[in-house]
C-alpha cells in the first residue's frame, strides 16, 4: 500500500446561490437568464458549491 | 462481425469489395433499434469505398484499414454536414468546410465513414439521454442505458453493426459506455490524438478515441490516429490497483479481477478533491463556451444540459484558477509516484456498476442513490483530471451485463496499456463476451 502526498488546501469561494444572485452575475456578463431556467440553475449552483467545498478542503475524509 | 483488421485484409487481398462492406454496414445501421444512429452518409461512404476498390484493382495498397466501415460521434466535423454536437441549437449552423483531422487520417488509411452517432447534448452527460434523438439503448439489454456521452458510438459496435467507431472523452464519455457495453474504449494521453475539427466541451480535458470489440483493432486504429505504431514493451507491465473510493464503489467482479492481477495498491488521498475540481473545471469551461448561445437561445437547449451550462457560466474565475492549481499539483504528484514505485499500469473500475435501467437511471454511490447522467463517471473523472491515458477493458461476463476496468498508464504510455491488455486477455482476465453468451438476445 502506498499513498501520494495530499495537495495544498485552498480557501473556499462563495458562489451565487439564489435566483437573484444568479441574475446579478448574468447581468454583469451582459445577459438575462430566462425565468424558467432559474430553479434548475440554482440547483446546479448548489451542486457546484458542494464540489467547490470538497476540492478546497485540506484533505478529504475518504483518505486511506 | 469480423474484426476491422480481418475486414481490411479481405479487402486488400481482393476477396471482398469495400463497396459491399459499406452497403452491408449502411443496411445494418438503417435498421438499428438502439437509437444509436443519427445520420447515414451513403453517398460519401459509397464514394470512399469505390476509391478503395479502385486502388485494390490497380494493385495499390489503400491502407491498413482498407474498406472498413466506421461511424463517428455527432461532434466530429464531416465535410458538407452540420456538426450538431447532438443539439437542436446547432441545427442551422453552417456545414463543416472540411473533415475533422481524425476523419482525414482514417480516410487516408482506407477506412470508410458511414454514419453519425448519438450522444448527450454537447457531450454533457454519462447516459446518452438526448432530447432531440432519444435515449440510446444498450444492445445487451435495450431497457438499460448504453452510457455516455458517446453512447451511440458504443452501441453500434456492441450490436455488431461496425467493427470500430470514434467517440470523445472529456470526463469518461468513452470509458463509461465502453464499460456498460462490454467493449474496449480508449481515453488517450491528454492532447495526444487530434481533436481539430471536433466540437469542444471542456478544453482542459477533451480527447478523442476509438471503441472496438477486438484489442488488435484498438491498437490498429490508435496507430492510424496517432501516426505511429505502438512500441514493443521491454518487460511485463508492473500493475498496481487503485484503492480507497475506487474499491469502495465497485462490483465484486471488478474487485476480484483487480485483486487477481495487482499485488499492490495505491491510494490517492485527494481523490474526491480531484473529481470535484474536474467537475468545476468542466462546468466553467463548458459554461464559458456556451455563454453567447445561452444568451441567444437558452430555451432551445435540453433543459438539463442548459441549466448545468448556465450554472457553470456563473462561476467565478478564481474558483476555476484554484481548481487548475490543484490539477497541476495532482499531475506532478501522480507522475512522481508512478516513477518512484515503478508503476507502469494502474487498474481501477471503469464504472461503479452495470448499466442502470432507462426507467430509473440512478446508481448507488457511497451508499446513496445518485443520478446516472451526472455520476456514472465517478471513477473516470479523477483519471481525466490527472491527464493519464486510460484503456477501458471488458471483463468476461457470460450471462451477465457487461462491466469493465480501466488500465491507466503513465503519460504517453499507451503501448504499455495495449501490452498489458494483451497479457490479461491471454490470461482470461479480460475479454469481450460472445453475443450468444449474454443477455443481448433478449431483445
Amino acid at each position: 500500500m502506498a499513498e501520494i502526498p495530499p495537495a495544498s488546501a485552498a480557501e473556499p469561494l462563495r458562489l451565487p446561490a439564489t435566483a437573484d444572485e444568479a441574475q446579478a452575475v448574468a447581468a454583469a456578463q451582459g445577459w438575462k437568464i430566462p425565468e424558467a431556467c432559474l430553479p434548475g440553475v440554482v440547483a446546479n449552483l448548489a451542486l457546484l458549491a458542494r464540489h467547490s467545498a470538497v476540492f478546497a478542503a485540506a484533505r478529504h475524509e475518504d483518505q486511506a | 462481425m469480423k474484426t476491422a483488421l480481418e475486414q481490411a485484409a479481405a479487402v486488400r487481398s481482393g476477396r471482398v469489395r469495400a463497396t459491399d462492406l459499406a452497403q452491408a454496414a449502411l443496411a445494418r445501421l438503417a435498421g438499428d433499434p438502439h437509437v444509436a444512429v443519427t445520420r447515414l452518409f451513403p453517398d460519401r461512404a459509397l464514394a470512399e469505398a469505390a476509391r478503395v476498390d479502385a486502388l485494390v484493382a490497380a494493385g495499390e495498397d489503400p491502407g491498413p484499414l482498407a474498406g472498413v466501415p466506421y461511424g463517428v460521434k455527432d461532434l466530429f466535423d464531416v465535410a458538407g454536414e452540420v456538426t450538431t454536437a447532438g443539439s437542436a441549437v446547432r441545427a442551422d449552423a453552417a456545414p463543416a468546410a472540411r473533415d475533422a483531422e481524425a476523419v482525414r487520417r482514417l480516410q487516408a488509411a482506407g477506412a470508410v465513414l458511414v454514419a453519425g452517432l448519438n450522444m448527450d447534448e454537447f457531450a454533457y452527460g454519462f447516459a446518452t439521454i438526448n432530447a432531440r434523438h432519444g435515449t440510446t439503448r444498450n444492445p445487451y439489454d435495450p431497457a438499460r442505458l448504453a452510457g455516455g456521452s458517446s453512447g451511440g458510438s458504443a452501441a453500434v459496435v456492441a450490436a455488431g453493426h461496425l467493427a470500430f467507431t470514434l467517440g470523445s472523452d472529456t470526463n469518461g464519455s468513452i470509458r463509461v459506455p465502453a464499460s456498460l457495453c462490454g467493449l474496449y474504449g480508449l481515453k488517450p494521453t491528454h492532447d495526444d490524438l487530434p481533436v481539430a475539427g471536433t466540437f469542444p466541451f471542456a478544453h482542459s480535458f477533451d480527447d478523442i478515441g476509438p471503441f472496438t470489440a477486438a484489442l488488435a483493432d484498438m491498437r490498429a486504429v490508435w496507430a492510424v490516429l496517432a501516426g505511429r505504431d505502438p512500441q514493443a514493451p521491454v518487460a511485463e507491465a508492473r500493475l498496481w490497483a487503485l484503492g480507497g473510493r475506487f474499491a469502495e464503489n465497485c462490483d465484486p467482479a471488478q474487485a476480484a479481477a483487480m485483486a487477481a492481477i495487482a499485488a499492490n495498491t495505491l491510494v490517492l488521498p485527494d481523490l474526491a478533491r480531484y473529481r470535484s475540481a474536474a467537475f468545476v473545471i468542466t462546468a466553467f469551461e463548458g459554461g464559458a463556451l456556451h455563454r453567447a448561445d445561452l444568451a441567444r437561445a437558452a430555451m432551445d437547449y435540453d433543459p438539463q444540459v442548459r441549466d448545468r451550462l448556465i450554472a457553470g457560466s456563473l462561476l467565478p474565475e478564481a474558483l476555476y484558477a484554484a481548481a487548475q492549481a490543484l490539477r497541476a499539483e495532482a499531475r506532478a504528484a501522480i507522475d512522481a509516484t508512478m516513477a518512484r514505485h515503478g508503476i507502469d499500469v494502474l487498474v481501477a473500475p471503469a464504472t461503479p456498476c452495470t448499466a442502470p435501467p432507462i426507467a430509473d437511471p440512478r446508481i448507488l454511490i457511497d451508499g446513496a442513490l445518485s443520478p446516472a447522467r451526472a455520476d456514472l463517471g465517478i471513477h473516470t473523472q479523477p483519471i481525466t483530471f490527472l491527464g493519464l491515458p486510460s484503456l477501458a477493458v471488458p471483463l468476461p461476463r457470460a450471462g451477465q451485463l457487461p462491466l469493465g476496468l480501466q488500465l491507466i498508464g503513465r503519460r504517453g504510455g499507451e503501448s504499455a496499456l495495449f501490452a498489458c491488455a494483451q497479457m490479461l486477455e491471454e490470461r482470461g482476465v479480460i475479454g469481450v463476451t460472445a453475443p450468444g453468451d449474454t443477455q443481448r438476445n433478449q431483445e
